[in-house]
């Protein structure tokens, strides 16, 4: 039986690209003010003003890349829930993204709990992100 | 009565007045009424005391625990002898400066996205002057428990009081 392919968000973080699941972005923006004021909670770095709504800015790069994380040019604006609530959150990104289908392989080998598959495309393996797991784990 | 042309300029929606202060590079705001009086630090008396509680202020024979701002938020430390005298807790907050007083329409929540001691720290964010400034609780800065336990170290003669 040949599983359905999904849809995915492809980014670059420097050389190296991941994938979120498609219904989960809402938006591609340009890199816009960020405000920023003492927070303690990691990864999230202050907010973006975007139509009046404020929306958390959470920099995914230093768990996947590390600190050499190249500058960001764009922001993914990725739906995330809690409890019932919805609320937008913006992760920067290096580089253009890319809209694909293709099929969501198991997670094979020494991944990282977060990663929830894996992309069989051309030319790489590209890894798909379960951003709640990333950020429960960063937060542990 | 229908506003009109003529009188529609002189209806305000009123806001919530709110004092400006800043600590290092960060501009925040706290509800005027939560404020009793803005002093310098001048006539404090050092405690012996670890962490952020570092000062107590006596005023109209009321004691004040002063709470370092940027000890509170982990911002590094800067030269600060403003301090804000909290109407509701003995508490004072020392900061660099005071910007000046304004009025809010409304406070934001915080996004659910901060899940950490911010939760605690602020009672929203505010949109100022196209700048989001984190309204502070005033609450936040000292216990229950901490303010016990500072009272206790005055009432036990723990406490090395020096005129500054």
């Amino acid at each position: 039986m040949i599983a359905a392919s999904e849809s995915f968000v492809l980014f670059p973080l420097g050389r190296k690209r991941f994938a979120f699941p498609a219904e989960q972005i809402t938006e591609l923006a340009r890199m816009d003010h960020l405000h920023e004021f003492p927070s303690n909670t990691r990864l999230i770095n202050g907010v973006l003003v975007r139509r009046g709504e404020l929306i958390p800015v959470c920099d995914i790069a230093e768990v996947l890349v590390g600190a050499d994380a190249p500058a960001r040019k764009y922001y993914l604006i990725a739906k995330r829930k809690y409890d019932n609530l919805e609320e937008r959150t913006a992760i920067p990104v290096s580089g253009d993204c890319e809209l694909t289908s293709s099929q969501l392989l198991p997670p094979t080998g020494k991944l990282a709990d977060y990663v929830c598959g894996l992309l069989s495309l051309e030319k790489e393996i590209v890894e798909v992100i379960d951003l709640e797991k990333l950020m429960s784990e960063v937060a542990r | 009565m229908r506003p009109t042309r003529q009188n529609r300029r002189k209806i305000h929606t009123r806001g919530q007045p709110v004092v400006l202060f800043t600590v290092g590079e960060v501009t925040f705001a706290i509800t005027a009424s939560a404020v009793n009086e803005i002093q310098t630090l001048q006539g404090a008396l050092p405690i012996r005391s670890m962490g952020k509680v570092r000062h107590s202020l006596i005023r109209d024979g009321r004691r004040y625990w002063v709470v370092d701002a940027n000890f509170h938020f982990g911002l590094l430390p800067t030269h600060s002898d403003r301090v804000l005298l909290l109407t509701d807790s003995p508490v004072a907050v020392k900061v660099d400066a005071i910007e000046r007083m304004t009025e809010i329409l409304r406070v934001l929540p915080l996004p659910n996205a901060f899940q950490n001691d911010e939760r605690h720290w602020y009672l929203g964010l505010a949109l100022i002057d196209g700048k989001v400034i984190p309204v502070v609780n005033p609450n936040s800065f000292l216990s229950h428990f901490d303010l016990n336990a500072l009272e206790a170290t005055i009432s036990h003669n723990d406490v090395a009081e020096v005129p500054a």
